[in-house]
């Protein structure tokens, strides 16, 4: 059985696309893949077998902003609901939302370990992009003013603390420590 | 004849139907759980449990129907008002139709979250 190569594992001199398929059934390695899916370098894990694959970088090279099939299918979706799709005043996604949201996934895509967000539509015609795990939730929501953050900490489930931020909409680096404050307990809430 | 308008005690159960665009994946991945878009509405549609329940609720594209309890709804700047639909009236009639109305900003709706409580799931027994 060949051993499942993660990014950390990968041999770093060669610009190489691994067919997906053959490494089913492999051992996971360095990190738990389930949760760590559509990264450049990262296996894409599907019900425990792994079918997909992605490239792994050189170091010679600058990492590429990416974004999966799956994250890219997903605005897709939303951007084709039309008017009242909630069954109520609900309006359609709008283009700068989609546009706005694709951009920042593909920034993100630069942060390891990256962890695709759910993606849901808000009744005015916009976006929010949701991650959540054991201790923390991260929401970034588009509106008109900029990126509205909302991050919990939940450790204490009896007290969640409420940590919020507006980041400009073009400022989509500026998203990065924020995303690195959810998947690093030990960070503090980025100050702006 | 005419439904009437009531008061709504600070004990009573509101059931809000969670479209299928808005359930997703909370902490634990095998578990969903209503985003807080679901939330975001000023004037937030839902039904007094005194008048009906979770299924009663659901629509076609619901994938889930979470309970609120008016006094804790209230006690963050919002008010619970019942304002049903009489026959004839678009969606009616429903006796049951109530409004959660107040600015609800991000943080407020995460605190709905919280407080939901997931009663009822398509495909799923009561829970």
């Amino acid at each position: 059985m060949t051993a499942l190569r993660t990014e950390s594992l990968a041999p770093h001199n060669a610009l190489a696309w691994l067919p997906g398929g053959a490494y089913g059934q492999a051992n996971v390695g360095l990190m738990d893949l389930s949760k760590s899916w559509n990264a450049p370098g990262y296996w894409v894990s599907n019900a425990g077998s792994y079918s997909a694959y992605r490239p792994v970088a050189s170091p010679y090279q600058t990492p590429e902003p990416y974004l999966s099939p799956e994250l890219e299918a997903r605005l897709i979706e939303l951007s084709l609901l039309k008017n009242g799709w909630d069954e109520g005043e609900s309006l359609q996604i709008s283009s700068e939302a989609v546009e706005a949201a694709r951009s920042v996934l593909r920034q993100l895509s630069l942060v390891r370990p990256f962890q695709g967000p759910s993606i849901v539509p808000t009744f005015d015609g916009f976006l929010q992009l949701e991650w959540h795990n054991t201790s923390r939730s991260l929401e970034f929501e588009y509106t008109p003013e900029g990126w509205s953050l909302l991050g919990v900490d939940s450790v204490n489930t009896e007290h969640p603390h409420d940590n919020t931020a507006l980041v400009p909409l073009r400022a989509a680096a500026d998203l990065e420590p924020f995303f690195s404050w959810f998947s690093t307990p030990e960070l503090i809430w980025p100050s702006r | 004849m005419a439904f009437e308008v009531e008061d709504i005690p600070g004990d009573a159960r509101l059931f809000l139907r969670v479209h299928e665009q808005y359930f997703v994946p909370s902490n634990d991945p095998s578990v969903k759980r209503p985003s807080s878009a679901c939330f975001k509405k000023p004037e937030l549609s839902v039904n007094w449990a005194k008048y009906s329940s979770a299924k009663e609720t659901a629509k076609p594209t619901s994938a889930a129907v979470v309970e609120l309890v008016a006094r804790e709804c209230k006690s963050f700047n919002q008010t619970v008002i019942h304002c049903p639909i009489q026959d004839g009236e678009k969606d009616g009639p429903n006796q049951a139709h109530s409004e959660i109305r107040g600015p609800k900003t991000h943080s407020t709706c995460d605190k709905f979250v919280r407080l939901s409580k997931v009663v009822w799931i398509r495909n799923h027994a009561p829970v």
